[in-house]
């Protein structure tokens, strides 16, 4: 059985993760986004009262689901219906994950984690915690079949219904019945074992088990054939009190029978037959447990992710960044409307300024312009959303349209700690020349002042190299740059072809930084003499 | 195999046996009809002679398909009657005693019918079926056996043709086999090389086909001609670790100085097999100790193989021969053994060169 939430035709595994993810998480500050998935906004009327409990599963699962890329438009639309139900029944999605929470966690309870260990496994106790584990499953699916049925109507995905059906195909109503009838039979021996010792008077349990065989080799009881097992509920009597005394007596006397005395080595091997019995009857049900092993877990994950998503857009409410549902174009598309930085947003607790851009058909940008004027923030912003859109989940911008790029790196260069030592550039270019190594067919490469680990005039040839190659091969690259040289050459001779899009980050007359691009050739300078004068020329001018 | 084939047919037309056949098979037919019903509640169980089709195992059947579980009995792992299953009996027989009658009788008769010589040949046939099935298990899987011949060492030459390492194609490894030969006057081969490069799996191998041969049986190769050892000897170091230390160096020389006495025997014909020795001492001292070893070999009656990183260890004696482990030409292990005596380098350049970053690095990377 399985869940088939985060892909129509398969369960997770985990593999195809971005090549170097932890450099992505790292630049585009993502665990800043994992950390707002594991917390819920807890509002009172208008305001935002408190954040939630920390889940760390749900953290954990955005680490892991968020950094493998969906490949193409259906898988991402899939996903995307899935999550605008969950967004418009958070009731459900909730009760959902806590569902799935629940059962893994009474299973948990029944060793579930310890129960591969072999060898522990033939025991009466192993026999016992897995007739638990088979009642744990009945019941819990069904109280899965009631939760989907009663929001049948309300879910409207691909994913949602099928599961359902799935479900009901695979659990239908007879097998929960035979099951239910097979754990009524063999109840004797998961709740009382010692169904001898009794007060007299009180109802226990006893079993009673038919079956046929005959006289093997060394005259030894073989090919056996149940017929019967049941659990009969009686008032318990004491088996040394007269009255069980003569009734064994009379017994005796008409029918051929071995009694079997407590404490006794018959004892012993008689329980040697129930368990043979139980453990035959509980196996023939390993189908169905083996059906079911997997997809609790699956489902938990799968849950958690949606769960999380929720909680996404809770954040994004609070602080009135618009969503969207992201649309997926050709290789050639990226355009957006009021694109934010969603993580600057979260962390400075406002509303980012928004950038609105159409790319269509640029498949090199290169965006200079003023310090502090925003320019790595609209990188990190494009990355941000493109990332998100690639496992399907919302973007914070009123519109964003983009083609898929699975294989997609980072490779950025924070300007706070660019010591001026070869050591930087071989780490640069050590990273740079790996993610050349994976680059595939649909490559998108982000760079953030990079090379600006050495001087000005080396580094603009560096990036001049790799930026055209990599524009030539195909590969699709935003940067964000300081090298000037580079950036004016490129311009120089790039600025016939209508592949190269040039941004820079806007300016006002008097200075003051707006946060938005605009379409602008590279400026010559960098705009630190605004800086200066804001800083030094103040308080030294004549 | 003949001898035992008369003998067998003898026994099987006897008079004694032809009667005991026959009553057996009348008794073990009346058993076998034998249909009970046991109905088992926690302090007893009534037995009865009847059949029980078996509904509950149709009813599994039903709700899980296909499934392959058997009710098996708790008690058939051992031979003997369990208790429980001797009470049944007994209560069974007070109603029913003729069948048990007859059966006493029939083991007062035939009681100590087993022949010695039948048991003895079930026993050790059992080694050799069991090799014969193996090697027809690993021939459908490709890999070939030969019939080794015995070769007489003071004139013909030692050979393998197509020498694999059996232990590594048991695991399923692919397995790259080689061709070896000791010419005349060679006694000892030096093996040197790239680690992982296939020196120990190649060591084995030759281990191997002096073993089987000197068990009896096929050799791991397609064509082998081995001399008559009276002794194989192995020194196989472990793994090196970081805490090796003067304990280690102290039992490879006692294991070392044990194999060395038996090469100093009388008449003894060793094979010796020794897997890179002295890797806890300095490459110095395992130079003179390596070199001491061997001529102790080289003037005994022996073969065997060295295996080492210590080339030099080839120089200086006819007797020994420099096998190296290759590579190809791109720098790829082949796990092929060839005589050679030659060493393999390295390289080095600018950074954004090094990093193959230039314009013209890249475009051939990206192409």
């Amino acid at each position: 059985m399985n869940a088939y939430l985060l892909y129509r035709e398969r369960e997770w595994t985990g593999g195809g993760r971005y090549f170097e993810e932890k450099n992505i998480i790292k630049d585009l500050g993502l665990d800043t986004v994992f950390w707002a998935a594991s917390r819920d906004v807890i509002w009172d009327g208008d305001k935002v009262a408190a954040l939630g409990e920390p889940d760390p599963f749900l953290e954990s699962t955005l680490r892991n689901v968020m950094m493998v890329p969906l490949s193409d438009a259906g898988e991402i639309n899939y996903r995307q219906e899935i999550l605008w139900d969950c967004f418009g029944e958070e009731g459900f999605t909730e009760e959902l994950y806590r569902f799935s929470a629940q059962v893994l966690t009474q299973w948990d309870g029944l060793g579930r984690k310890a129960g591969d260990k072999a060898g522990s496994r033939n025991t009466p106790r192993a026999l016992i915690t897995d007739i638990h584990v088979l009642r744990l499953f009945v019941t819990s699916l069904n109280q899965l079949k009631e939760l989907l049925a009663g929001y049948r109507d309300r879910l409207r995905s691909e994913g949602f219904r099928a599961l359902y059906e799935r479900l009901c195909g695979e659990f239908p109503e007879e097998l929960s019945r035979n099951l239910e009838r097979i754990l009524g039979e063999i109840a004797f021996y998961a709740n009382d074992r010692e169904h001898g010792e009794g007060v007299t008077g009180k109802m226990v349990n006893k079993p009673r088990i038919v079956l046929g065989c005959s006289l093997a080799d060394g005259l030894k009881l073989g090919d056996f054939r149940l017929e019967e097992v049941d659990t009969e509920v009686r008032k318990y009597r004491n088996p040394e009190s007269l009255l069980s005394r003569a009734q064994n007596y009379l017994s005796g006397r008409t029918k051929i029978l071995a009694s079997i005395p407590r404490g006794t080595a018959l004892a012993a091997q008689a329980e040697q037959l129930e368990y043979a019995t139980v453990r035959y009857i509980v196996s023939c049900c390993e189908p169905f447990l083996n059906a079911f092993n997997g997809f609790f877990a699956q489902l938990h994950l799968q849950a958690a992710f949606y769960r999380g998503a929720v909680n996404l857009k809770h954040h994004m409410e609070r602080m009135g960044i618009g969503y969207c549902r992201p649309g997926a174009g050709g290789q050639e598309a990226l355009r957006f409307r009021e694109l934010k930085e969603f993580v600057m947003g979260i962390e400075q607790r406002r509303n980012p300024v928004g950038n609105t851009c159409c790319l269509d058909g640029k498949n090199l940008l290169i965006v200079t312009g003023a310090n502090q004027g925003g320019k790595s923030t609209f990188l990190r912003s494009v990355g941000i959303a493109q990332v998100c859109f690639q496992c399907g989940l919302q973007v914070a911008a009123e519109s964003y349209e983009s083609g898929i790029f699975p294989a997609f790196f980072t490779h950025f260069t924070r300007r706070e700690d660019s010591a001026m030592n070869s050591g930087r550039l071989d780490e640069e270019l050590g990273r740079m020349s790996r993610i050349v190594d994976h680059l595939g067919e649909r490559s998108m490469v982000l760079l953030n002042e990079s090379f600006a680990s050495t001087t000005e005039k080396e580094g603009s040839v560096i990036a001049y190299d790799i930026v055209k190659a990599l524009k030539e091969a195909g590969v699709k690259v935003l940067t964000v740059t300081h090298l000037l040289s580079f950036a004016q050459r490129m311009y120089d001779e790039q600025k016939e072809d209508c592949g190269v899009e040039f941004l820079s980050a806007q300016r006002m007359e008097d200075g003051r930084r707006t946060f938005r691009m605009a379409q602008h050739a590279p400026e010559l300078t960098s705009f630190g003499l605004d800086l200066f004068e804001e800083i030094i020329g103040a308080q030294f001018s004549g | 195999m003949q001898a035992f084939r008369e003998y067998l047919e003898g026994y099987l037309a006897g008079e004694g046996f032809l009667g005991m056949q026959e009553q057996a098979e009348r008794l073990t037919g009346q058993m076998e009809e034998l249909r009970l019903v046991l109905t088992y509640e926690s302090d007893r169980i009534i037995i009865v002679q009847g059949e029980a089709p078996g509904s509950y195992d149709d009813f599994l059947k039903e709700c899980f398909p296909g499934h392959k579980k058997r009710l098996v009995s708790p008690f058939g792992t051992e031979p003997e009657l369990a208790d429980l299953e001797a009470e049944l009996l007994k209560a069974f027989r007070k109603r029913n005693p003729e069948l048990f009658l007859e059966s006493e009788r029939f083991f007062g008769k035939y009681g100590d019918y087993a022949d010695a010589v039948l048991v003895r040949f079930a026993s050790e046939i059992g080694f050799y079926l069991s090799f014969y099935c193996f090697e027809q298990k690993m021939q459908e899987r490709g890999f070939s056996f030969a019939v080794p011949q015995a070769l007489e060492s003071s004139r013909e030459e030692m050979y393998a043709r197509g020498l694999y390492d059996l232990a590594l194609a048991c695991a399923g490894r692919d397995v790259v086999a080689n061709d070896t030969v000791f010419r005349r006057d060679e006694k000892f081969y030096i093996l040197t090389g790239p680690n992982q490069g296939g020196k120990t799996t190649f060591a084995r191998s030759l281990g191997q086909m002096v073993y089987f041969f000197k068990m009896g049986l096929d050799v791991p190769a397609e064509a082998a001609g081995i001399y008559r050892f009276t002794d194989i000897c192995t020194h196989f170091c472990v793994e090196e670790s970081v805490e090796t230390g003067r304990g280690k160096l102290r039992e490879e020389l006692e294991r070392l100085a044990d194999i060395m006495a038996e090469s100093g025997k009388g008449d003894s014909f060793l094979f010796v097999v020794i897997n890179e020795l002295f890797t806890t001492a300095a490459n110095y001292d395992a130079c003179i100790m390596g070199r001491r070893v061997l001529e102790h070999f080289l003037g005994r009656e022996c073969r065997g193989i060295y295996v080492t990183h210590l080339r030099e260890l080839a120089q200086g004696d006819p007797g020994l021969v420099s096998l190296g482990a290759m590579l190809d030409g791109q720098g790829r292990r082949t796990f092929r053994i060839e005589r050679s005596t030659e060493e393999v380098p390295a390289a080095a350049g600018t950074l954004v060169a090094r990093h193959g970053l230039t314009y013209g690095q890249l475009k051939e990377r990206l192409a």
